[in-house]
């Protein structure tokens, strides 16, 4: 038992071994990816746990339940089967359990659905089966019951007992729900509401007016939040759809993403206040996650407005690129405009979201899967807000005289893999990229700039460099500059809590000179 | 009418000022009806020209669109699988002639396209290259009719019908539409036309031209069929049908394919094959029978005998004005009163 299952708590001599899995675990909110490093020995003990689970039922069952419930963001499906097979396609696929689960009754699953879990290694079927004696009476009883990693007398005295971080982790951020900020952008027209719907299936622009001939002459770019809360499986998400009507309706639209690049930066503003400040229990997360970027299907590939746009924003979101209104396009003719559409977004130099690569170790399946979605890019899709009849069954489409679309139809438009990828898979991938990548260049950029003010100001008022408390007080008059300036007045408060940090990046920032 | 054998006798002036006389019989036969035969021979001889222009961003299926039309591949877009579409950064204007017949009828057709129309980022004044190359094709036929020794067929190259294509968004005309609109009516015929229309279904198809009929009504938009140059009642009703039709809602397409043993223009999706030519499916029939079966006659006869005629009205006004004013200023205001 011992020998099989190496790098697990079964090895006690080696706590190391299992931290790197424990550590990986403990950040909050990524519930999503599991341990990787335990991934690797599943496929190893498949056979010699599919030998145990088929004789103990009980056990099974637990798989089933595992399969519905990955640790992270669930989402509401639309058809159970489907939400079966897309199971699969995440990068969590649980090759062990899906094999195993088969033979589970439905009814089953209902009694466990309340109970949060994370997945446990292997090795524990095995030593829940080996040791089937019932929790010694000096142990409480575990929060985590069936699920529990450690169930018996001899476990208690081995481990440390860590290995249930990954249930803590997960039944935190269950409790605490998950947040996603969606931006849609593109001109009017290109059904970017109807995709909304049709993503999320709620109708979140059922109040919408359409303005009259006078008013849309002299219309500007808005910029509109819809802020919806969704709820499956006892996992709640709290969606905010960011929408820019009026975006390239003008004759004239220079600039007209202007107001959307400065929406994004305020956001991250707005984080980096409440993220440097005293208080930081509720910090909202307003920063916009993805922008779903349509581009027109009647033209020649990228227009020079798209061009502009993409490269205004690309250093500051995940930009999605999305082939709208995809049913007035023949199957060659998509994919003549996708391979176009690809090669401009090269030629121009414009860096759109890119999927992670998967590991080496990933099944095949995964990867080809992970391979059709890169070169899906941009998405074709079709939206839809009504529910047609097609051969007998009901179906999101649109019906026309020769023929009818279905939008969740693989064979007709890329919906399906839009909304895998979208709300399935790489959900916390994107935030994740957010997070790390564009908002910590904005991060960087303003304390750069901050200290570049700083250190401007020190010069100019010739305070002595050991002084470092002293910051300049804006009520010298010489500051030639009103916006540094304002700044620096604004900034005050949190410069005088993060001079520490400060100091050092001028170190640092020296030092590199 | 030189051909008349018979004098008329004398109780049968009254058939000169009473036309609803129709039925008074002739004494014979008297070849009246012959005319018709001696212009048809005639224009047989000379042919037709017809210029067209067509309108609209990129992408749009202009030129697909026009090699529909005249089944043929009359549109500057060549046909070789690597061709590559780019935007230019101006508007130019591009034109080819083709000479097709039909029937022992020739047609001198030219096209008229407008490469970079609406596809930059601002597009303010785009319509200027437009309206300068209409008002140019104005000048020169003005220039030719006020010769002293006059060519006896004067080449046509006035714009007859402009064709402008509005993307199938499915909610209203764009400011730009309607800038281009507006200025444009003024001096030719435009007919608006929904572009790649497979893509809206019937519902949204009936909604979307009722709100551009909404919008071209609320600013004063005139497009062809005009209101204003209705001869008679049995054109008004004729007009009316096509008035609520327009735009037409049209689909293009230049390749072939089976349906129920017939060859016919399609486009072939996965969901099925859209006919261009059926009327259930896409207006395309409507928009060819308006441009060239029915009316395009008319077409020439409005651009002649209304947009020709204001633009030389305003022409010679300027030059009187130009002429008089240092002058006589007051007489050539008398002059341009009388001359409207």
């Amino acid at each position: 038992m011992a020998a099989e299952c190496e790098g697990g708590p079964a090895a006690p001599g080696d706590p190391e071994e299992t931290q790197p899995c424990a550590v990986e675990q403990a950040v909050p909110g990524e519930g999503a990816s599991p341990c990787l490093p335990e991934h690797a020995e599943e496929p190893a003990e498949t056979q010699a746990i599919k030998r145990f689970l088929k004789e103990d039922s009980e056990e099974a069952e637990l798989a089933q339940f595992l399969k519905e419930f990955p640790s992270g963001e669930s989402f509401r499906k639309v058809e159970l089967e489907e939400g079966k097979r897309a199971h699969g396609q995440g990068p969590v696929d649980p090759g062990v359990f899906s094999s195993v689960a088969q033979p589970i009754a439905d009814e089953l699953l209902d009694e466990k659905e309340l109970r949060p879990f994370s997945r446990p290694r292997p090795l524990d079927f095995q030593q829940h089966i080996a040791a089937p004696a019932p929790l010694s009476p000096s142990r409480p009883r575990s929060p985590w019951g069936k699920l529990d990693p450690y169930d018996s007398s001899e476990d208690d005295k081995e481990y440390v007992g860590f290995a249930t971080l990954p249930n803590q982790v997960h039944r935190k951020s269950v409790k605490k729900g998950f947040d996603f900020t969606l931006m849609v952008a593109g001109e009017s027209g290109l059904g970017k509401s109807t995709l909304v719907n049709s993503l999320f299936l709620t109708d979140m622009y059922r109040d919408r007016k359409l303005l009259s001939a006078e008013e849309r002459i002299t219309q500007t770019v808005e910029i509109t939040k819809h802020v919806v809360d969704i709820e499956e499986k006892g996992v709640k998400l709290r969606l905010t759809i960011v929408d820019t009507p009026g975006f390239g309706d003008a004759v004239n639209n220079t600039e007209c993403w202007k107001p959307v690049a400065d929406y994004i930066d305020q956001q991250f503003e707005q984080y980096f206040r409440d993220e440097s400040g005293l208080n930081r229990k509720n910090i909202q997360d307003n920063r916009v996650h993805c922008c779903l970027y349509f581009i027109s299907p009647f033209g020649h590939g990228l227009r020079p407005l798209d061009v502009e746009f993409m490269r205004a924003l690309h250093q500051r979101v995940n930009i999605v690129p999305i082939l709208a209104k995809a049913d007035t396009l023949t199957p060659s003719e998509v994919e003549r405009k996708k391979s176009k559409i690809r090669e401009e977004i090269e030629h121009y130099g414009i860096r759109i979201y890119q999927f992670p690569e998967c590991d080496s170790d990933e099944d095949e399946d995964f990867k080809l899967q992970d391979q059709a979605l890169k070169e899906s890019i941009p998405f074709a899709v079709i939206g839809s807000n009504t529910v047609v009849e097609a051969k007998g069954r009901r179906v999101r489409g649109r019906l026309y005289p020769w023929g009818i679309v279905e939008v969740e139809n693989p064979a007709h438009c890329d919906f399906v893999k839009l909304r895998t990828m979208l709300v399935k898979t790489h959900m916390q991938d994107l935030k994740d990229v957010t997070r790390e990548t564009h908002y910590e260049n904005y991060r960087a950029q303003c304390i750069q700039s901050m200290t570049r003010m700083v250190v401007k100001e020190r010069n100019r008022n010739k305070l002595t460099r050991e002084s470092g408390t002293d910051f300049p007080i804006p009520a010298i008059p010489a500051v030639p500059d009103s916006e540094t300036e304002k700044l620096i007045r604004e900034k005050d408060e949190e410069l005088r809590r993060m001079q520490e940090m400060l100091q050092k990046i001028q170190r640092q920032m020296k030092d590199s000179h | 009418m030189e051909g008349q054998p018979v004098q008329p006798a004398p109780e049968e002036t009254p058939r000169n000022t009473n036309p609803a006389n129709v039925g008074l019989e002739l004494f014979g036969y008297v070849g009246i009806e012959a005319v018709l035969d001696q212009m048809r021979i005639k224009t047989m001889k000379t042919g037709f020209e017809f210029n067209l222009m067509v309108v609209g961003q990129s992408g749009l299926g202009k030129s697909t669109m026009v090699n529909t039309l005249f089944k043929s591949k009359v549109s500057r877009k060549p046909t070789g699988p690597g061709y590559e579409e780019h935007i230019p950064k101006t508007v130019q204007l591009q034109s080819v002639t083709h000479i097709i017949e039909e029937k022992g009828v020739k047609m001198k057709l030219t096209v008229t396209d407008t490469p970079g129309f609406g596809d930059q980022i601002n597009n303010e004044n785009c319509w200027d290259p437009i309206i300068k190359y209409i008002n140019e094709q104005y000048e020169k036929y003005l220039r030719e009719e006020i010769l002293i020794s006059r060519k006896r067929k004067i080449p046509d190259t006035r714009v007859h019908s402009c064709v402008y294509f509005v993307p199938p968004t499915g909610h209203w005309l764009r400011p730009l539409d309607l800038e281009f609109m507006r200025r444009l009516s003024k001096i030719v015929n435009v007919v608006p036309v929904i572009a790649k229309a497979d893509t809206l279904t019937l519902e949204e198809r009936a909604e979307f031209k009722q709100r551009i009929q909404k919008d071209l009504k609320a600013h004063g938009i005139s497009v062809y069929p005009q209101e204003d140059f209705d001869d008679n009642p049995d054109d008004r009703i004729l007009n009316d049908k096509i008035r609520d039709k327009i735009p037409f809602a049209v689909v293009g397409a230049d390749k072939e394919h089976q349906v129920n043993g017939k060859r016919v223009l399609g486009r072939k999706t996965k969901w099925g094959i859209i006919e261009v030519e059926n009327p259930a499916h896409c207006e395309f029939p409507l928009l060819r029978d308006l441009l060239i079966r029915s009316h395009l006659q008319d077409l020439k006869d409005i651009t002649h005998n209304v947009h020709y005629e204001s633009y030389r009205v305003q022409r010679l006004n300027e030059s009187n004005r130009l002429a008089l004013s240092p002058v006589n200023g007051l007489l050539g205001k008398d002059e341009v009163e009388s001359d409207l």
